[in-house]
């Protein structure tokens, strides 16, 4: 047992690529994934403090989904558990560009087992498309 | 290495600007049109590589300007800007249309972040519209170098004499008054926590501008960002009742070197002083 608590010790971001294409599964395990969103150190583990979800163009509404995942196989829908779901507004950067689209942000403040991993899924397809940063660090 | 048992603080501050930027760049991965120079580093502060983290970035008009939308982007670990990977938009803000005036202050616009980033990972900016005067960005963080945190253990005040002339440079060139100093050597920091403006007679109103320079020569515009501004009203020299005390929030480590300067937007007769309150953090 131990007496001290556990700090990070190096931040970590994890970005998405942008995502435009839909999958529905709710388990992780079937249809096209996105790359791994964050990644979990392997020695001790990690934090995951917020995911930060970023319009980058017109897009019809669309809910995104996280799931973390054991290190094992995706498609190996025991390895997989979705944590959370943001639901997406449509957006529109309007003619001029003169407003700004919020920021989206999901608090998760949760720690994660070493090799684990986060990855994200869209409800619906959009035009332009989502980006998603994941903040945090490794303890 | 065993699993970390102590908090992480900064311990070298890291205040970094864009330079002005008035030229439409659309994209909202970070890969396309061009770019201005990099605002903020992780490690650039301290050669460590122990990661940043950014509390929040200032945004400034630096004159008369069209609305537009700022958009602040994260590029991680030297990536590349044309790679959609490394790239992430991290925040906009709506930047609303502007006129330029030397008797009345524009507001300070701030994009809140409060991130802990990665070693090499990078901040840069964009505007959505090409627009006329342009603006500036800010980014105050700071490195992480230890584990304890960094305070003040010598008090430090600086006053910039009285000051009369008026200088309506949108870049803090010309002739500015030093205000405060982060001493080159025997310091980790310094910490400035806020002006205090005192009227010493009778004045027509103006505007007080409060720049932070890095160090270098203050003729170069990329040396100096505008950092707030406050109006200063007109005054009657009054023998039995007291004149008012303006105190400008700064809350700033500021780096080895780096100086804030003031100036006025129009010449007054009696004129202002400045004093800036804080600390010095020495090394141990």
């Amino acid at each position: 047992m131990t007496s001290s608590p556990l700090f990070i010790r190096t931040p970590k971001v994890g970005f998405s690529n942008v995502i435009t294409a839909s999958n529905t599964t709710k388990t992780l395990a079937a249809g096209t994934l996105n790359r791994v969103l964050f990644e979990s150190n392997t020695a001790y583990g990690s934090y995951l403090d917020h995911i930060r979800a970023r319009a980058v163009g017109t897009n019809v509404a669309s809910v995104a989904r996280i799931f973390i995942n054991n290190g094992g196989v995706t498609t190996d829908a025991a390895n997989n558990s979705m944590i959370s779901e943001i639901t997406l507004p449509p957006t529109s950067n309007g003619t001029f560009e003169q407003s700004a689209q919020p920021d989206i942000i999901l608090p998760l403040k949760m720690v994660l087992n070493p090799g684990w991993n986060v990855h994200v899924l869209l409800g619906t397809a959009v035009a332009a498309g989502w980006n998603f940063g994941a903040f945090g660090g490794d303890y | 290495m065993p699993a970390n048992r102590y908090p992480i603080f900064i311990q070298r501050p890291q205040i970094g600007w864009s330079n002005t930027i008035v030229t439409t760049n659309t994209t909202k991965d970070g890969t396309t049109g061009t770019f201005e120079r990099t605002m903020f580093q992780s490690g650039a502060a301290s050669g460590n590589a122990e990661g940043s983290y950014v509390d929040y970035v200032r945004v400034k008009s630096l004159g008369t300007n069209l609305a537009t939308v700022g958009r602040v982007f994260l590029c991680i670990g030297l990536g590349d800007r044309t790679v959609a990977n490394d790239n992430f938009m991290l925040s906009e803000i709506t930047l609303p249309a502007t006129t330029w005036t030397e008797t009345t202050a524009l507001p300070d616009f701030t994009v809140p972040l409060k991130i802990a980033i990665p070693h090499n990972a990078n901040l840069y900016v964009s505007i959505a519209n090409t627009i006329n005067a342009g603006w500036q960005f800010t980014t105050v963080g700071g490195d992480y170098v230890a584990l304890s945190p960094m305070f003040v253990d010598k008090p430090q005040s600086n006053f910039s004499g009285t000051v009369t002339t008026q200088n309506q440079t949108r870049f803090g060139t010309g002739t500015l008054t030093q205000v405060w100093r982060s001493p080159s050597s025997n310091v980790i920091a310094t910490y400035l926590d806020h002006i205090r403006i005192k009227p010493i007679g009778t004045n027509v109103a103006s505007v007080a501008r409060v720049w932070i320079n890095n160090g270098g020569v203050t003729t170069v515009a990329n040396n100096n960002t505008l950092f707030t501004e406050v109006a200063l009203p007109a005054i009657t020299l009054n023998e039995a009742i007291g004149q008012v005390d303006i105190p400008i929030s700064m809350k700033l480590f500021l780096p080895q070197s780096y100086n804030v300067y003031v100036t006025l937007g129009t010449t007054v007769a009696a004129g202002w002083t400045f004093t800036g309150i804080g600390g010095v953090v020495t090394p141990p």
